[in-house]
């Protein structure tokens, strides 16, 4: 009794995880064939879709080597992806198991990175000004075209998804000009006067209906805070940023957000949620949560608030609404918390707390974490796979002093910091976040 | 059990269609639970039920699988207001699980000729899903085995591919 290959590709393959898919490539000619079609990666998006939520978060790793201590040359920059799979309970945390699925060195220098993912593609902003996306999954990995930017200012950028066109969509936003120094003595950060005028806008659309290059957009209408990353849910872009209509000039205390409605071009201004007056730009952050904005507001030393932000209806004249829909309190001190998943029914959050661990939240929104990916262990894999691809006597002569762990960052949103400083190797964890892998070749097009 | 379905009430005063298996075993069902099959919606629609319905690629062991899993699902198709006749979630999740846990090639395969030939998208979700989960750990190797699958590639096109995806082959 035989399947026809037919219905085994439409119907059998467009269920299979991704990693199976390009396992299977090397069965046959058509299958190889198949899982290149793009009507075939459509269905497999959709079904993947539809199916349970993604059971794997995709860590974006950034390792520095220094081959030279005594600076002769450059360190070498490389960026990795890995998936992560959680334990199925709290007692398989210490057994996450990591798969190194893409890495790239980055010839640049001085970078620190900002990633972004939607769907399984990653956007890496590397501050040096070079956007590469990537689809660690098929191993694609595009640096997008500078775009008569010049200068290395700050900038930041994010990788969407636009619902109304099925198009993936990278947004970037930077300073025409540096605004900012940093203070030699102290190492604060100091800004210049600028205005409005200052900022750049752009998008770049991929795939074969793209332009293949950046597009100016309309100017923010407030100072976006380039120092943190941006976020996408329902085919819109949100900016942390700046409303000076107060009179308070403090930008690095943004007090809103933006959104750029990708449907339409335009930007609107969102308050943040009703308690929070000033962002914490050390522990808050906004990220895509279930399909929605979610903001991470640090509420004391021990406890988050997590918000999702719904959108108002055509009809309504009332703006946006922020609503509180958990409590994590970690009774104990914490870092910075990230929240990563949220189960269809909303009944489990699953949240990345910066060095420690991925949680699980089951029941109640002021239920208990429990731990089921301990990133002690997601370093000592990492480390393995590092030892095993570089060779340890290239790297130090075998002395093992690389074993310690170093893990610094951590939070996509929160390790810029760390970066780019001094000459140490190290690894720099971005967890990227839960996401679903695809192997929809990103097919940008080049003009 | 369905198999004896000749005797089964009619449900809602629907008309009953008679469906005759490959080795003539013959299925009477309501119209409501044989029109989640689409190729016998459009049938009834054609009035091309009277003599009985001829599934001549379908067996009767596998016939009656299928006519289990459609009485059980009927519910779903129900009109709103008779949710007393519809099983309730949770005991059709249970009746799934079961039913597809127990499958094993090649009742899982021929299943899923019977759910696409009589187009029922339910069933062959459900079946073909238990298939890829089966597959989903599975080499290459094993993949042409399973599906008598002739490998058309040259050794060094394979090993290329292979080479391409090679984070897939970890374990």
């Amino acid at each position: 009794m035989e399947i026809p290959n037919d219905l085994l590709i439409c119907e059998v393959l467009t269920r299979l995880p991704v990693k199976s898919l390009l396992r299977f490539r090397s069965v046959c000619r058509s299958w190889r064939d198949a899982v290149a079609d793009p009507a075939f990666v459509r269905r497999h998006l959709e079904l993947s879709r539809a199916a349970t939520p993604p059971s794997t978060t995709v860590l974006a790793v950034h390792t520095r080597m220094d081959h030279d201590p005594d600076d002769r040359a450059a360190p070498e920059d490389v960026v990795s992806f890995h998936r992560v799979r959680l334990g199925q309970s709290p007692a398989a945390a210490a057994a996450a198991i990591v798969e190194l699925m893409h890495e790239e060195a980055l010839e640049c220098a001085g970078i620190h990175l900002f990633a972004s993912h939607c769907d399984g593609l990653v956007a890496v902003a590397a501050t040096a000004g070079k956007i590469f996306v990537c689809n660690p999954a098929t191993k694609e990995f595009f640096l997008l075209p500078p775009g008569g930017r010049n200068g290395p200012s700050n900038e930041t950028a994010a990788l969407g998804f636009d619902p109304c066109t099925g198009r993936y969509v990278v947004a970037r936003c930077f300073f025409r000009r540096d605004v900012y120094y940093r203070d030699e003595d102290t190492g604060v950060l100091q800004y210049l006067e600028y205005d409005i005028n200052d900022i750049v806008h752009q998008v770049f659309v991929l795939g074969p209906s793209g332009s293949g290059d950046w597009e100016a957009t309309v100017t923010p209408p407030c100072i976006i805070y380039t120092n943190l990353p941006a976020a996408c849910a329902g085919g819109a872009f949100y900016w942390v940023a700046h409303d000076k209509s107060d009179g308070t000039f403090a930008v690095e205390c943004p007090n809103c957000l933006v959104r750029f409605a990708m449907n339409d071009g335009t930007f609107t201004i969102v308050p943040l949620p009703q308690s929070v007056t000033f962002m914490d730009v050390d522990f808050d952050s906004i990220s895509e949560l279930g399909g929605e904005l979610c903001y991470t507001q640090r509420t004391s030393g021990t406890a988050y608030n997590i918000w999702t932000l719904q959108l108002p209806g055509d009809e309504e004249e009332e703006g946006h609404r922020w609503s509180l829909r958990w409590r994590v309190d970690f009774r104990r001190r914490v870092g910075v918390v990230l929240p990563l998943a949220v189960s269809d029914d909303g009944g489990t959050l699953t949240v990345y707390e910066h060095r420690v661990g991925i949680h699980r939240l089951d029941g109640g929104r002021e239920s208990h974490p429990e731990k089921v990916v301990d990133m002690a262990a997601v370093t000592r894999g990492l480390v393995g796979q590092w030892i095993a691809g570089y060779g340890c006597a290239r790297q130090c002569g075998g002395s093992g002093d690389h074993d310690r762990e170093q893990c610094d960052g951590g939070g996509a949103a929160h390790d810029r910091m760390q970066c780019g400083d001094g000459d140490y190797y190290g690894w720099i964890f971005h967890i990227l976040g839960h996401t679903r892998t695809n192997h929809r070749k990103i097919e940008l097009k080049w003009t | 059990m369905a198999a004896a379905a000749a005797e089964a009430t009619i449900d809602g005063g629907g008309k009953m269609i008679i469906l005759i298996s490959a080795d003539g075993k013959r299925f009477e069902v309501t119209e409501a639970v044989a029109s989640q099959s689409q190729l016998i919606s459009n049938m009834i629609e054609d009035d091309c039920t009277e003599n009985g319905v001829r599934l001549p690629n379908v067996d009767g062991d596998i016939l009656t699988m299928v006519v289990d899993y459609c009485n059980m699902h009927a519910g779903d198709a129900a009109a709103d207001g008779d949710t007393t006749k519809a099983s309730s979630t949770e005991e059709l999740k249970k009746f799934d699980a079961e039913l597809v846990q127990a499958l094993e090639n090649p009742v899982l395969f021929k299943l899923i000729l019977a759910a696409n030939f009589l187009n029922i998208k339910s069933l062959l979700d459900m079946t073909c899903q238990r298939v890829a989960d089966m597959m989903s750990g599975k080499t290459p190797e094993q993949m042409r085995e399973t599906f008598s699958i002739e490998n058309d590639f040259t050794p060094e096109e394979e090993a290329a591919i292979r080479q391409e995806n090679a984070w897939a082959f970890d374990d």
